[in-house]
């Protein structure tokens, strides 16, 4: 019909609440890496993000958090949707953004097309939100080793192109710059801060 | 851009109009006529009712720089019709339920069908309110006007 923004949905019901419980889902997945959380909220977003992006999005992005969005999750509904919720501007260099929504993994640019950040300020590297189908715990994959994981951790995602670990095995010597990532599957998230390493 | 913005932006002047007015009705003018709507729309919080604080900026004179003048409470909220019509309300001070009718009569403004109705049963009586009280506080200030003029006072005349 008439309306002036691309149907637009409604963000948080309770935005105090709900936006707390996602950041306290965000704040123990990144201090436990590969420990699988629950987003916590129920949202009815645009197509095709999936729940937990959309409260990591809600909870996490404003004014100053230019984000970068992959060219599935790239629509006018997505971007007004965020636009309108968060107030966050859209970059199209993912260089440049703090914030990076991939929906389609399998196309994804190479890890080190984002912004690592520098070594004065490693915080303001871009942080990586990759919208996976599956996201699995002690089931063989890949072993975390890393400060916040008690020996070892062995975890499965599923949708990642060939060379990711390869790439992100890269970044490891680049400490303390880096590329945070958090992995979404439906209403779950997993974290993988720049600290954990991997053995494939 | 879609046909709807052309629509919008062809008369932002009355949008704007309606907002402002909206903004400043009385929230017993706004209830009673939702309150009399022959058919009240369903409709969904796109954004809750919230309250922040909006930086209002001056200006001495016209050319001057624009400074900071000091923030005021504002209350906004937006809806969106069953229709699919988005209605935004911004409202002085901390009254939700203000703001939610603010958005829900923007919303319901759009709608041509029901606009005309709408201007006559609500925004003019706002309008003319508003006009009522300006014209009110006008002609009390009026009252106290104090015309200065000086007398000749003869010393320079000898």
């Amino acid at each position: 019909m008439l309306a002036v923004e691309p149907d637009l949905k409604p963000g948080f019901v309770e935005p105090v609440r709900e936006a707390q419980e996602t950041f306290r889902a965000v704040l123990h997945a990144m201090a436990h890496p590969g420990c699988i959380m629950d987003a916590g909220t129920m949202l009815s977003g645009p197509e095709p993000l999936q729940q937990a992006t959309l409260a990591i999005g809600l909870s996490l992005f404003d004014f100053d958090t230019p984000v970068w969005l992959d060219g599935t999750a790239a629509s006018p509904t997505v971007e007004s949707y965020f636009r309108f919720h968060t107030g966050c501007a859209r970059t199209a260099l993912p260089n440049c953004a703090l914030f990076g929504i991939i929906s389609d993994p399998a196309v994804m640019p190479l890890l080190q097309a984002f912004d690592c950040g520098t070594d004065e300020a490693p915080d303001q590297s871009t942080t990586l939100i990759i919208e996976v189908p599956g996201l699995y715990q002690n089931t063989g994959g890949i072993q975390l080793v890393g400060p916040g994981i008690k020996e070892k951790l062995s975890i499965l995602i599923d949708g990642l192109p060939n060379g990711f670990w390869g790439e992100r095995a890269e970044m490891n010597g680049m400490f303390p710059r880096g590329i945070d990532i958090i992995f979404t599957a439906a209403h779950r998230l997993l974290a993988l801060p720049r600290t954990t390493k991997v053995e494939c | 851009m879609t046909r709807s913005q052309e629509t919008n932006s062809s008369k932002p002047q009355s949008r704007q109009r309606w907002i402002g007015l909206l903004a400043k009705a009385e929230l017993a003018e706004l209830e009673s006529t939702w309150e009399n709507l022959p058919h009240k729309p369903s409709f969904e919080f796109l954004r809750q009712p919230e309250t922040g604080l909006v930086m209002i900026q001056g200006r001495a004179g016209g050319s001057g720089h624009a400074f900071n003048m000091g923030e005021m409470t504002v209350t906004r909220c937006s809806i969106k019709l069953n229709d699919g019509f988005i209605g935004h309300g911004y409202v002085s001070g901390r009254d939700k339920r203000h703001a939610e009718f603010a958005a829900l009569f923007d919303a319901l403004m759009q709608n041509e069908s029901i606009s005309e109705q709408l201007e006559q049963g609500l925004l003019t009586g706002i309008e003319s309110r508003i006009f009522l009280h300006k014209r009110d506080v006008a002609t009390k200030t009026a009252s106290t006007k104090v015309d200065f003029f000086t007398l000749t006072r003869g010393e320079d005349n000898c």
